[in-house]
C-alpha cells in the first residue's frame, strides 16, 4: 500500500466536518439542479450547464471526502492477546480499497469541478489547453499522495482564478449585486489556503471548514435571493 | 448590434407584455411591447394558445390575450431563471 501524507482534524472536530461538508452537498446539488433545469428551459448558451456539471462534480467530491473520512473516524473494538492476558482496546480501523478510492476520487473530483468553474467564466479554451490542464490536475492529485498541500494549492490557484475572473467579467457588465457571489467564491479561496497549513497547526483545519461553510452557505442565500427576485419580478 | 433573441426569450417577452398589462392584451399591442412582426405573432401565439399558456377571449367585438394560470407559473419560472443566470454571470 503506497505511502499517504494524512493530515487529520482535531480530534474533537471528527465527525462535525462530516455534518459542514453534508450542507456544502446540499447547497451544490441544489444549485446544480436548477441550473441543469435553465440550461434545459432557455438553452441560450452552454454555461448553466457546465456550471451544473461543476457544482455536481464538486458535490461528488465531498460524499468521496465523507466516505474518506468515516472510514478513518470509525471506531473498533480489537481484541489482542498477550500471553495470559488479553487486551481490549479502542482504535481506527481502515477499510483500504475504500479509503484509496475515495481519497482519489475527492482529490480528482474536485480539481474536476473547480476547474469546469473555471471554464464557465474564463475565454474558451482550445483541446490542447484542456488536456494540459487535465494533466496537471492527475499530477496534482498523485503528488498530494505524498504531499498533502499539493493538492489545497492548486485548489487554490483554481479558485482564485476563477473569483478573479468573475469579478472582471462582471465589473466589464457594470453589474453590483454579483459582489455578494465574488465574496462567496472567495471565501471558499480563502478556505483552501487555510487548509495548506494544517500540518503546522491542528486548528486551521476547522478554520478552513468554518470558512468554507460560510461560503457555501452564502453560496445559497445568492441563490434563493435570485429566484426571489425573479418571482417579485414576475409579481409586479 | 443587438444580439438576436432566442426563442425562449421572445416567449418571455411575450408573456411579460400580456402580464404587463394587467393579464390581458391586444393582439396588435402585443406584437408592438414585443417588438414582433406579424408573421411571427401568428406563429408564437398559435404555439401559446396550444399549450395552453394563454387563451383569446372576445371582449366587445376586439380579440384580447389573456394569460392563464399556467401561463403565469412558467413566466415567473422563466424570470426566475433570467434571475439566476444574471446574478451566477451566465
Amino acid at each position: 500500500m503506497p505511502e499517504f501524507d494524512l493530515v487529520y482534524s482535531p480530534h474533537w472536530f471528527y465527525g462535525k466536518d462530516i455534518a459542514i461538508d453534508s450542507v456544502s452537498i446540499i447547497v451544490l446539488l441544489l444549485i446544480a439542479f436548477f441550473s441543469y433545469q435553465c440550461y434545459r428551459t432557455r438553452k441560450t448558451c452552454k454555461n448553466p450547464l457546465w456550471l451544473a456539471v461543476s457544482f455536481f462534480l464538486l458535490a461528488l467530491s465531498f460524499a468521496a471526502k465523507i466516505l474518506v473520512n468515516f472510514t478513518l473516524y470509525r471506531e473498533v473494538l480489537r481484541t489482542e492477546s498477550i500471553g495470559p492476558f488479553s487486551m481490549i482496546y479502542e482504535t481506527m480501523a481502515a477499510s483500504p480499497v475504500l479509503f484509496i478510492a475515495g481519497f482519489f476520487a475527492y482529490r480528482v473530483l474536485t480539481l474536476l469541478g473547480l476547474y469546469m468553474l473555471y471554464s464557465v467564466y474564463s475565454e474558451r479554451q482550445s483541446f490542447t489547453t484542456k488536456v494540459l490542464i487535465m494533466f496537471f490536475i492527475l499530477m496534482s492529485t498523485h503528488l498530494s499522495y505524498s504531499s498533502y498541500y499539493a493538492f489545497h494549492v492548486t485548489a487554490l490557484a483554481l479558485l482564485a482564478l476563477t473569483t478573479y475572473t468573475y469579478i472582471q467579467k462582471m465589473c466589464e457588465c457594470g453589474m453590483k449585486t454579483s459582489l455578494l457571489l465574488a465574496f462567496s467564491y472567495g471565501l471558499i479561496t480563502l478556505s483552501q489556503f487555510f487548509f495548506i497549513f494544517i500540518r503546522a497547526q491542528e486548528s486551521l483545519y476547522v478554520i478552513g471548514e468554518a470558512v468554507q461553510l460560510v461560503g457555501y452557505l452564502l453560496l445559497a442565500f445568492i441563490f434563493l435571493r435570485a429566484l426571489y427576485h425573479g418571482k417579485k419580478a414576475c409579481a409586479n | 448590434m443587438a444580439k438576436k433573441r432566442a426563442r425562449i426569450d421572445i416567449i418571455t417577452d411575450m408573456l411579460s407584455s400580456i402580464q404587463n398589462k394587467g393579464g390581458e392584451i391586444k393582439p396588435t399591442h402585443l406584437m408592438y411591447k414585443s417588438n414582433l412582426s406579424h408573421g411571427q405573432l401568428v406563429s408564437y401565439l398559435d404555439e401559446l394558445l396550444e399549450k395552453e399558456l394563454v387563451k383569446k377571449v372576445k371582449k366587445k367585438e376586439y380579440d384580447y390575450i389573456i394569460l392563464t394560470d399556467k401561463g403565469f407559473s412558467l413566466l415567473s419560472r422563466l424570470k426566475e431563471m433570467v434571475e439566476f443566470e444574471k446574478t451566477f454571470g451566465l
